[in-house]
């Protein structure tokens, strides 16, 4: 336990050295900087653009009211952000390995899994966690709940939440575990791109049973922004909480796996 | 030309990569099309049928035309300093740049003409050779608005030391604008009067909107003159940047 406690405070302390040199670099060039903070902002705002226009035309989407499709989006946005801002979307594998700098992550006396998931931070990017709070505060303000009902589901909410940045950090890593293969594995960015552009709307709105079913179970994509949306503005079956719990743990357990496994098909660039 | 068609060819996973993506996102929003229709609703005066249509279209003919590198290899080139290279051959920086944009539309073209062959089985089918034809001519100027807008976006880094950010942001901006979101005409009013001054329509929108409606020839040719006196005022503009951009730019060192 002891071990565990410190080994975490050890990550932390370099996760938060590695976003300090980053936030440096970037502002070093400070102009860029706040465009590309303006740049974040209007891509997720683009999101919001075009759930609007849907509505413009239908009040009921696939059972979701305006409001409660924004929940989603918001879901969205934060595991967007924290993706980002947290683990800068793993793009450190596909570049070590390309640059040849795996070996030096492979020699460092850190757990290589977490050494490439924090080595790079965008701090640009909590922008889209803060916008995506906004909109949270936004549509929960029309959804008609208060008091302790609203701090129950707002826990429940953060804590699904949780399992769905865990659960997309799990995919991605597989997704980008690939790269020890292909080498040149940018276009696995927008393979896992795509798979978050899908959880910004309602699963429902897949309207065959076995493509739900896929998303709920082989590539989960439900348990990342819906069904915390779910738990927040309806009243869903609680087995989806221990479904979302159990797929966390699930998913963050064979994502380890596979990455080690491909690590050992890693072949050094160097040596 | 044959150095980038080569270069796609050596890195084909990330061909496929791209495929799978993009045929997952065309997935999903046949589903959030469907799903809309399905319960009764109706986007403007697009059918379920041509919505779909309208992304697909959209999506093949961005495979061929929209290539991204254009702004980002040079942006880089200026940063890196490797601008010099340019300078130093005897061919003008936009033909080699060109070149390079062909290369990609080339080997695009290869890798998804099964595809590609499919859509323009469907077009004459469904719309006729007619349709097809305008198209056609339409998306050459779609390639040519494309191609100048990226390069601007590109050659911007001679005047700022950094233009990931403003690259980025251009880039969300021309994709918005261009009508790869929603259809322009559905967007609210302000919206749709704003992107119909600019010629980033002209890149997707335009050229599609000939399969909407009946064949209107005064409206083609008005939409292809249009989209030529774009490219005319793009090339004077890319031209004007890149006198200004060099007489600026410095590489310390080589």
């Amino acid at each position: 336990m002891k071990r565990s406690v410190s080994n975490l405070k050890r990550a932390i302390l370099l996760w938060r050295k590695n976003a300090q040199v980053r936030l440096m670099a970037r502002m070093a060039y400070p102009g860029n900087f706040f465009i590309l903070t303006a740049s974040v902002i209007a891509h997720m705002v683009l999101n919001i653009v075009f759930m609007n226009v849907i509505f413009n035309f239908v009040s009921d989407f696939s059972g979701w009211t305006y409001r409660e499709a924004l929940v989603i989006i918001a879901g969205y946005m934060i595991i967007d952000g924290i993706n980002w801002a947290l683990f800068a979307s793993l793009t450190g594998i596909t570049r070590n390995i390309v640059n040849g700098d795996m070996d030096f992550a492979l020699v460092k006396p850190i757990d290589t899994q977490l050494y490439v998931s924090i080595y790079r931070a965008d701090p640009e990017d909590w922008s889209r966690v803060v916008l995506g709070v906004a909109v949270l505060i936004y549509a929960i303000a029309g959804l008609n709940i208060s008091g302790w009902a609203l701090f129950m589901k707002l826990l429940l909410y953060s804590v699904l939440l949780l399992c769905g940045i865990v659960i997309f950090y799990s995919i991605n890593l597989i997704i980008k575990s690939i790269s020890f293969w292909t080498i040149q594995g940018w276009g696995l960015q927008a393979v896992t791109e795509s798979i978050l552009y899908a959880s910004r709307f309602p699963t429902a709105i897949f309207a065959h049973k076995f493509v739900r079913i896929i998303f709920y179970t082989v590539l989960p994509i439900a348990f990342l922004a819906t069904v915390p949306a779910e738990f927040l503005a309806k009243t869903p079956s609680p087995y989806l909480l221990s479904g979302s719990l159990a797929v966390t743990v699930v998913f963050f357990y064979v994502s380890r796996k596979f990455f080690y496994f491909a690590l050992s098909r890693y072949a050094s660039a160097s040596s | 030309m044959k150095n980038r068609a080569r270069s796609g060819f050596a890195y084909r996973a990330n061909t496929v990569t791209m495929l799978i993506s993009e045929s997952f996102s065309f997935g999903v929003l046949f589903y959030i099309w469907f799903s809309v229709y399905g319960g009764g609703g109706r986007i403007g005066d697009y059918t379920l049928g041509f919505m779909i249509f309208y992304y697909a279209l959209g999506k093949i003919a961005g495979f061929l035309i929209e290539d991204y590198g254009v702004a980002y290899v040079l942006a880089e080139a200026i940063s890196e300093g490797e601008f010099t290279n340019f300078l130093l051959k005897p061919v003008s920086i936009i033909k080699q740049e060109f070149s390079r944009y062909l290369g990609n539309f080339v080997y695009h073209l290869t890798v998804f003409s099964v595809i590609i062959l499919a859509m323009l089985f469907y077009i004459l089918k469904q719309f006729g050779g007619l349709k097809l034809l305008a198209f056609l001519l339409l998306s050459t100027n779609s390639a040519l608005i494309f191609f100048f807008i990226f390069f601007l976006i590109g050659a911007m880094a001679f005047f700022f030391q950094r233009i990931q950010g403003l690259s980025f942001l251009l880039s969300l901006v021309s994709i918005f604008l261009a009508g790869k979101y929603v259809p322009l005409d559905v967007l609210p009013g302000a919206f749709y009067r704003v992107a119909g001054v600019l010629p980033f329509q002209y890149i997707s929108f335009i050229p599609i909107m000939v399969f909407k409606g009946a064949l209107d020839p005064a409206w083609i040719m008005r939409q292809y003159l249009t989209g030529l006196i774009w490219i005319l005022i793009l090339y004077v503009l890319t031209k004007i940047v890149l006198i200004k951009g060099i007489k600026k730019y410095e590489a310390i060192g080589i």
